[in-house]
């Protein structure tokens, strides 16, 4: 399996990340390693997944939140990609933090697929 | 009695009526020689001037002599008057200058003869005259050279008050330096530049005591500049320490002090300039023990009363009797401190409103942007892929968007009902709402199960019905999802209020959270909030309709564990008043019914 078509969703409502993935999985060529709610559980997937992207949303369960959290998952799988995915809009705090590779608003997940073919340097789907 | 006589017994008097007003008005040791002083010097210049100029008999003998010790004991209350400024240094001369002037007294009192005006003087007379006129010169020429020297380091008032004094014992002791030696019964030239002398020297205890109105304003524009600086720089502070930086040196330099701070109502410092920490309480120490006061002078210290607190100064010693009317540039400048720290706390406020709504504004979009997110996300996801997707995952998808619409109404309600409690067109409806019936029949309409209900606030409130239910419903599903069982809910009176509350046994609110409880969008515990549907604005419109009622919501935790919701409202109509109600309804009601059998 190509890790770096691997991902990790982290994202604490369920409807939501239930949504990513229904979105992500149009794309046979991606696979989801695993899900998490909390920036804890997060990273822990990330040691053992080492995926090729981290979608990671910002206000999530537990005590760190995910522009804290994303120096954490570089620092646990420093070859993923990560992609804020937030409803608050972060861009310019994003921009900021050197961990974070892509922002995007969740209102504009119609965009979300071309955003991950773009971060993994897949041509999008015919 | 001449012209110069006249005017000389006039002034006198007026500077006995000048001294004696002071004096009733500030009982202090400065106040007390100084009344001492000039009220010994009036009594002589009256009395002397109304004195046979040849006087016979015993009695007007013993007269002459008590006149001769007072003329003695002028210029030494005079220096005792400003020894109340001096510092101990001065006590072993003080003490010598006591033992001579009981001496002089004595000597006065035991003088054999005193000689008529324009006879030849005695031996031993001549050396007493010579031993005073030393005594005297010597006395008001120290108190002249002490006056100029200490009036340097003074502010403009007060030094100039403090130059008047010391150019009037001047005088004093040049006019007695004139007019010695002459004891003529006729008024030679001598004695008429005396008189003359005093003439001049009286205004200038007159105005070093109390001076006018216009000469103080001369005097004090000197610093019409710099209070006007002060003040602009007062009013551009943005921050109550530049308050301070601006005021503090400002006010020590108005009123010759050594330092100054400002104080909270409960009097400790938030703000110095040049004082050390033991002179900062020393000074704290020397406030006044009325705190309605709104200025104190003591002495070493000028208080005066600030919004929620005091702005003090260090004084000199010279301040409280000298440096009255610069004192009062201190409640000039309190005004306009007090009116720069309320723009400030404007300011502060307007930023703290702003920055509120922006946060409010970035929490709400995050709000509304997930449950809009998932209703359009699945909503499309269904138009790409309805024929690909097994049916149960169409059902789920078709929930999803039914779920979070639910949430999106809600969310878009609450939103609307803290809008209009912020912007106040809350527009209620209240009425009398009986606690003891309502409360119950709330909790039974909600249909939580195994909730207590106990009544014990005979009264009535003053509520919209409506929002009574809300803040019970609010309070009461909290119970149900983040309490644990016993839930309670009870009803007491407190003084002129009614309190509702309702209490649960879990795991109560985390102390970190309390502060923003009745916050927008405040949620200890997310995960549960939004599996229950929880908009996070809950406890915030709770918080308002309570406001609106002319009450209050709060929080406190449970003896032994749990929480207590709170609402406090004020009482509408005790229960007394509520039985003279229904009697007076049943009388009506009786009285209507007989009427109209009469008239059937």
């Amino acid at each position: 399996m190509d890790k770096s078509r691997v991902l990790v969703i982290v994202e604490d409502e369920a409807d939501v990340r239930w949504l990513i993935r229904l979105t992500l999985l149009e794309d046979p060529r991606l696979e989801i390693f695993g899900e998490a709610a909390t920036a804890r559980d997060a990273i822990e997937l990330a040691r053992q997944g080492q995926p090729g992207l981290i979608i990671l949303d910002h206000s999530i369960d537990g005590d760190i939140m995910g522009l804290d959290a994303a120096p954490l998952l570089r620092e646990a799988a420093p070859e993923a990609k990560i992609l804020l995915f937030s409803a608050f809009d972060l861009e310019r705090e994003a921009a900021g933090e050197p961990a974070i590779d892509e922002f995007l608003l969740k209102t504009h997940i119609d965009r979300l697929l071309p955003t991950v073919h773009h971060l993994l340097g897949l041509p999008p789907l015919d | 009695m001449d012209v110069v006589g006249w005017l000389e017994t006039v002034q006198f008097l007026l500077l006995a009526v000048v001294v004696g007003r002071l004096w009733r008005s500030q009982r202090n040791a400065t106040c007390n020689w100084l009344a001492a002083t000039f009220f010994t010097i009036a009594t002589v210049v009256v009395v002397g001037h109304f004195l046979p100029q040849h006087p016979t008999g015993a009695a007007l003998g013993v007269v002459v002599r008590l006149l001769i010790i007072a003329i003695v004991a002028f210029p030494y209350l005079l220096y005792r008057f400003a020894l109340t400024f001096a510092t101990a240094r001065f006590a072993r001369l003080r003490r010598a200058v006591d033992v001579l002037m009981l001496a002089l007294a004595a000597w006065a009192a035991a003088l054999p003869k005193i000689p008529r005006a324009g006879a030849p003087l005695s031996a031993a007379f001549t050396a007493f005259i010579a031993v005073v006129v030393v005594v005297w010169v010597g006395l008001t020429l120290t108190v002249a050279i002490l006056m100029w020297r200490w009036s340097n380091a003074q502010p403009p008032v007060a030094r100039s008050r403090m130059r008047m004094m010391s150019a009037a014992a001047a005088g004093l002791a040049l006019a007695l330096l004139t007019g010695v030696g002459s004891n003529s019964a006729q008024p030679g030239p001598a004695q008429l530049a005396g008189g003359l002398l005093v003439l001049l020297t009286v205004p200038c205890f007159l105005i070093a005591v109390s001076p006018p109105g216009p000469l103080l304003a001369h005097w004090r524009a000197r610093d019409r500049q710099r209070l006007l600086d002060s003040t602009l720089a007062l009013v551009k502070a943005v921050t109550p320490q530049e308050v301070a930086d601006g005021l503090l040196p400002s006010l020590t330099s108005f009123i010759g002090g050594s330092g100054a701070a400002l104080l909270h109502a409960d009097r400790t410092p938030w703000a110095r300039h040049a004082l050390t920490d033991d002179r900062l309480t020393r000074l704290i120490h020397s406030g006044p023990d009325d705190p309605t006061v709104h200025q104190h002078l003591s002495d070493g210290s000028a208080w005066v009363a600030i919004k929620d607190g005091w702005m003090v100064v260090e004084t000199s010693r010279f301040t409280p009797f000298f440096g009255t009317e610069d004192v009062q540039i201190l409640a000039s400048m309190a005004a306009v401190a007090d009116m720069a720290m309320a723009r400030i706390e404007f300011a502060e406020t307007e930023r703290r409103h702003v920055e509120a709504m922006r946060d409010f504004v970035a929490i709400a979009s995050h709000e509304l942007r997930t449950p809009i997110t998932t209703i359009g996300g699945f909503t499309n996801v269904l138009r790409r892929r309805w024929q690909q997707m097994p049916d149960g995952e169409r059902q789920d998808a078709i929930s999803a968007i039914s779920r979070q619409s639910q949430v999106l109404s809600r969310l878009v309600e609450d939103l609307l009902t803290v809008s209009r409690i912020d912007g106040g067109a809350l527009a209620p409806s209240p009425e009398l709402v009986d606690v003891a019936t309502a409360v119950p029949a709330i909790v039974a309409e909600l249909g939580i199960p195994g909730v207590e209900v106990r009544m014990n606030a005979p009264g009535a409130i003053l509520i919209d019905p409506e929002h009574l239910r809300r803040i019970l419903t609010n309070y009461l599903r909290n119970a149900e999802v983040y309490g644990a069982p016993p839930i309670t809910v009870e009803s007491f009176q407190r003084d002129e209020s009614v309190v509702i509350q309702v209490c649960d046994h879990g795991p109560g609110v985390p102390e970190e959270f309390r502060p923003r409880l009745f916050g927008k969008f405040a949620r200890a515990d997310k995960k549960t909030s939004r599996a229950i549907g929880g908009t996070g604005l809950g406890l915030s419109i709770v918080d308002g309709l309570a406001r609106a009622a002319g009450g209050v919501a709060s929080y406190q935790p449970a003896p032994g564990g749990g929480s207590i919701f709170q609402v406090t409202v004020p009482v509408a109509v005790p229960a007394q008043t509520r039985s003279e109600q229904a009697w007076t309804r049943a009388e009506f009601s009786s009285s209507s019914k007989t009427k109209q059998t009469s008239a059937g």
